[in-house]
Parts: C-alpha cells; sequence; structure tokens
C-alpha cells in the first residue's frame, strides 16, 4: 500500500519536505512504517520521533491502514 | 458563560486577547487561574530574539482535547479554554494561555499545572528560539 507521512519542524528541515511517501506491504505496522523510512531517508537513523495514525499516537505494534493520516512527530516543545 | 467544557484555537502571533478567559467564565465559578506564557529572553546562556512556533494542528486538537478529559475526570475543574500561538512570537509576549475555571482555587490550580505539563510532553507544537548569530529547534538539537 502507498503511503504519506506528514513531517514536522526539525525533521522536516532535516529532510528537507514536509512529507514523504512510502510504498508498504499489506498489513505493515507502525515498526514497519519506521524501518522503511529509516531504509529510505537515512537520516532519520539517529533521529527521535513518535508516529501518529489519524492524529493519535500509535504504538509500534499497531496496524496501517491505506487511509490513515501518518505522521513523525519529533520531540514536542510548545507552550 | 460558554455552553462548552473545553475550546481552543490557535492564533497567528502573539496572543493579545482575553479570550480564553471569557470562554470559561460563569456564576457556578468560584474561581479563574489563567495561566499566560511567555517568551522569555534568556534560553540556555543565549539572547533570544523570538520564537517561531510551528504545529501538527489537527493533532493539537485531539491532544489537547484529550488532556483536557483528564483534567475534568482527575480534578473534576469546569471549564478549561486553550489558546496557543504559531507563528512569530518576541520577546516578552505571550505565546500560551490555558484559563481553567473551578468551584474551588486548589483543584484549579493544580488542574493548571498538571495541563502545562501534559501539553509540554504531548501536544505536537514545536518552537525554534531564534537568536542574534542562528536557531534551534528546542529539544531536537537541529
Amino acid at each position: 500500500m502507498q503511503v504519506q507521512v506528514l513531517l514536522f519542524a526539525g525533521l522536516a528541515d532535516t529532510l528537507g519536505k514536509d512529507s514523504l511517501e512510502l510504498t508498504l506491504p499489506a498489513g505493515a505496522t507502525v515498526a514497519d512504517l519506521r524501518s522503511a523510512a529509516i531504509d529510505l531517508l537515512p537520516a532519520l537513523r539517529g533521529a527521535s520521533f513518535r508516529v501518529a495514525v489519524d492524529a493519535v499516537y500509535a504504538n509500534d505494534d499497531a496496524a496501517l491502514v491505506e487511509s490513515g493520516e501518518l505522521a513523525f512527530i519529533p520531540p514536542v516543545s510548545g507552550g | 458563560m460558554s455552553s462548552t467544557a473545553f475550546s481552543f484555537r490557535l492564533t497567528e502571533g502573539p496572543i493579545l486577547s482575553d479570550w480564553a478567559r471569557a470562554r470559561v467564565l460563569g456564576t457556578d465559578a468560584g474561581c479563574v487561574i489563567e495561566f499566560r506564557g511567555v517568551v522569555r529572553e534568556q534560553a540556555r546562556g543565549q539572547s533570544v530574539l523570538r520564537l517561531e512556533y510551528s504545529a501538527y494542528p489537527r493533532m493539537v486538537e485531539t491532544e489537547l482535547a484529550s488532556i483536557a478529559s483528564e483534567m475534568f475526570a482527575q480534578f473534576g475543574v469546569l471549564r478549561i479554554a486553550v489558546e496557543h500561538s504559531i507563528g512569530t512570537v518576541p520577546v516578552g509576549d505571550c505565546s500560551v494561555v490555558v484559563a481553567i475555571a473551578g468551584a474551588h482555587r486548589l483543584e484549579a490550580f493544580l488542574a493548571s499545572t498538571a495541563f502545562m505539563d501534559a501539553l509540554k510532553e504531548r501536544v505536537p507544537i514545536w518552537k525554534k528560539e531564534c537568536y542574534a548569530d542562528g536557531s534551534i529547534w528546542k529539544g531536537q538539537g537541529s
């Protein structure tokens, strides 16, 4: 399945874009998404980020669906 | 008085209004605690000129609503309103307001502190500290 991942703040600056597209096997999990993104973009390897699915933080074992809105969330610093 | 227990908005630039406080006022409240976060000049020994905030607005709303639900359940406060800046906020200006109405002051004070702790931990808003000689995304080391 084809997914798009939203990027923010330092992650977007590091990668020079505010989203990325990835192809994942059906049934892929959040952990698979992380691995695939790091394989595609080695600059992500040392980066700290959580994954959000449909605007909610997701655990590594959560299954992805093609229609979900995905985002990599670097350490937040609001306030 | 607002009919909504939780209210939220993002504002471009500094927060100049009393919107959040107005949202929580009501005759059932014995107190309103209004926290206003202000941009400090010094950060880790450097002089900050301004902050630049970015956000993931859809998730800001879901996370803030989730935190508010926790505060209602844990502290029994009546209403919560949050306003946060996006974009540029100069030193000395306000970038976040959390207004909480409670029947009594202790629960509102406790909820105010707990709310800001959770906001800084979970809500997808990012600040870039801008100095005379560069900038850094706080907490991301770049």
